[in-house]
């Protein structure tokens, strides 16, 4: 399944197009740890790539083998239709920001962002590597501190000297390692925008290793999701978020309820899933490939169950699902509560709903009989 | 008062320990040798009250220091202790450079032991660690014996008693001055600098140059006035591998105080030479203030 939005930009859906970057099989051991296991993949012109994944999922061998500091075990790599194997990391069109910035601390702001341009066939040339680090200054918006040492500027500003000395040899392909993990939650959030902003303006393709669900979602066209080396799900966010194709996804990804049960055969393209005894089955869409009966996990998201105090009168085809429960613990989160829920059999749910009311006036509360719903299409079945 | 009673301490010794004996020095070298005891003159008589006070300074005068510009002795030794003090400093980086520069890129539980190696030599006399180079320069030392059996060379080399033992003598001797502080700047180095210096298009004999070096400046800087410093008044070492034309002011001033009881010219040249000191003693500590401010 794939959730369609409305960018136009989706070159890995055309059968045509070809891929700046392809992964062909690509296996990497140190000693006799793997860190990527039979790789395989393709990465298009322009695109905001997101590698996502816990500390030790191989993103990061990932970026390197890209930046040449790391040459495959087997298999291998090409840009642009060349493989790149063997390629030393000062002879290739990529450049990488370093998740501690790497700046040079005996350099000024501008001398760093000159550093890349002096050893291009640009050295010679004054005046243009002058006006390349003006340009780059002017995108980053740190003209006023050219002059300045890294260790005289804050967080934010080294993480743009950062940016702007990647960017400044216009690389076909730019590597960014956990670009935003030093800075606090707000700076982070602006600086997202920016980041996507600065991508689209100068047309280069970004890969981005990251392990904040959030920050991948938020910027890139595409996410893969990698576990123990291997990739699980590559899809564009809405579709990792919506349709995860397995636990593994739909639990990294944001929050989730996950209910193991037992499914039936579908018939007319939905299934009954039996999760505990005494309380009704879930109905819900089966997936293709499912046939016969199986042993499924039925996730879905907390905000796509619906709670009250009443039992919700049936949905005109009959489709939904309602379960009595009690309430057990409230998060107010100001915006947003999530009710933590126990249904008859011990599954506990959780439920998010918009705090449309005032606090005061809350209808539910805690150790409350309430009801919760969702409809057979608000979830999804997971077969691994 | 009790923060004033700690500041003290430190400066009574300095005061004891360096300022009375300089002062008593420079007295020496404002005086007149004579055959007496002690073996210079005039010597301050205070049992005469004021009057001796201003006899005594009255027979003071500058006398030794114009001698020391008349006789192209002294200043030939200045200049000759300045050649082989730069020059065994250079040769002292270029040998201590590569080491220091392995002991940080070895591994990580290796170094304390490489960190051992280096400072193990302390545990030996000074003295006796030089000494024993005689038994290796020798003509028939073990490097000759060595170089024979290997049929580089025919007739043994002559290295003991020249310039060539002293700069062996002095870049062994202060190897571990310059390895450490050297080790300590490259230690820092973070390894994804020189990734960065790489990525954006050095080879790495540049990312070297480029980012190596100048990022260990000041550990350069501070081993090599370590090894200058105590290297141009070195005596010892002269004295044992040097021969009769090695030329130090060391060995100017043991000889004048020693052998000739020239008590007031041995202590000008002691008087100047500390002068000439200062310059790279202050310009070290200008080196050390700047360290610790890039670090703070």
């Amino acid at each position: 399944m794939e959730i369609q939005e409305n960018t136009g930009f989706a070159p890995w859906g055309d059968p045509e197009a070809k891929p700046l970057i392809r992964f062909q099989n690509v296996t990497k051991r140190f000693g006799t740890f793997t860190a990527i296991d039979n790789l395989t993949l393709d990465i298009y012109a322009r695109e905001f790539f997101a590698l996502l994944g816990p500390s030790g999922c191989g993103k990061t061998t990932i970026m390197r083998m890209l930046a040449g500091f790391e040459d495959p075990s087997e298999g291998e790599i090409f840009l642009d239709g060349e493989n790149i194997a063997g390629v030393p990391p000062n002879r290739r069109p990529v450049n990488m920001m370093f998740q501690s910035y790497a700046l040079f601390p005996h350099l000024s702001v501008w001398d760093n962002i000159a550093f890349g341009l002096r050893r291009s066939e640009m050295a010679r040339d004054k005046t243009r590597i002058a006006a390349r680090v003006e340009e780059m200054l002017k995108l980053t918006r740190l003209e006023k501190f050219a002059r300045r040492k890294p260790h005289q500027i804050s967080g934010g500003q080294r993480q743009r000297v950062a940016l702007a000395r990647s960017l400044a040899k216009a690389p076909r392909l730019l590597l960014l390692d956990e670009p935003l993990g030093a800075l606090d939650k707000k700076l982070r959030q602006e600086t997202q925008f920016e980041l996507m902003d600065i991508q689209e303006r100068t047309g280069t393709t970004f890969v981005i290793v990251t392990h904040d669900q959030e920050e991948a979602m938020t910027v890139a066209s595409r996410v893969a999701v990698m576990d123990h080396g291997k990739i699980v799900q590559v899809d564009t966010p809405a579709t990792i978020y919506e349709a995860p194709n397995s636990v593994y996804v739909a639990d990294f990804i944001g929050e989730i309820n996950i209910f193991k049960g037992h499914a039936s055969p579908p018939r007319d393209g939905f299934c009954e899933i039996a999760f505990a005894e005494g309380l009704a089955p879930i109905r819900a869409r089966a997936p293709e490939e499912m046939q016969g009966e199986a042993e499924v996990s039925f996730a879905i998201r907390p905000e796509k169950v619906l709670i009250g105090p009443e039992r919700p009168p049936e949905l005109p085809e009959g489709r939904a699902n309602a379960y009595r429960g009690k309430v057990i613990d409230i998060a107010y989160l100001g915006n947003i509560s999530t009710y933590h829920v126990e249904l008859a059999g011990g599954q506990k749910v959780k439920v998010q709903a918009a705090n449309t009311r005032r606090i005061q006036r809350r209808t539910i509360t805690w150790e409350q009989e309430v009801w919760i719903s969702f409809t057979d299409t608000a979830g999804v079945v997971l077969t691994r | 008062m009790r923060r004033f009673a700690l500041i003290a301490v430190p400066y009574l010794w300095l005061l004891v320990l360096f300022l009375v004996p300089f002062l008593i020095v420079l007295k020496i070298s404002l005086s007149d040798a004579t055959l007496a005891i002690p073996p210079y003159t005039p010597t301050l008589d205070l049992s005469r009250g004021w009057q001796g006070v201003r006899d005594w300074a009255a027979g003071l005068d500058l006398e030794n220091y114009w001698f020391l510009t008349e006789d192209a002795l002294y200043w030939k030794a200045y200049l000759s202790s300045l050649k082989i003090a730069v020059l065994s400093t250079l040769l002292t980086l270029l040998v201590g450079y590569p080491i220091a520069y392995g002991m940080a890129r070895a591994p990580d539980h290796w170094r304390p032991t490489l960190m051992m190696l280096v400072i193990l030599p302390f545990w030996t006399s000074f003295l006796i660690r030089v000494y024993s180079w005689k038994a290796i320069l020798s003509q028939e030392g073990l490097l000759n014996q060595f170089l024979l059996w290997l049929g580089v060379i025919h007739e043994p080399l002559t290295i003991l008693n020249t310039n060539t033992a002293v700069y062996i003598g002095i870049v062994y001797t202060y190897l571990p001055f310059m390895v450490l502080p050297i080790y300590a700047a490259l230690e820092k180095l973070d390894e994804s600098l020189l990734e960065a210096a790489e990525d954006l298009g050095c080879s790495r004999l540049s990312a070297f140059w480029l980012v190596t070096v100048p990022l260990s400046r000041q550990g350069i800087i501070a081993g090599s006035f370590l090894v200058f410093i105590p290297a141009m008044g070195e005596f010892v070492i002269p004295a044992l591998l040097g021969g009769s034309r090695t030329l130090m002011i060391g060995k100017v001033l043991w000889e004048e105080f020693f052998s000739n009881r020239d008590w007031p010219v041995a202590s000008a040249v002691a008087v100047v030479l500390l002068l000439l000191l200062i310059v790279p003693i202050v310009l070290f500590q200008r080196n050390e203030q700047k360290n610790r401010e890039a670090e703070g």
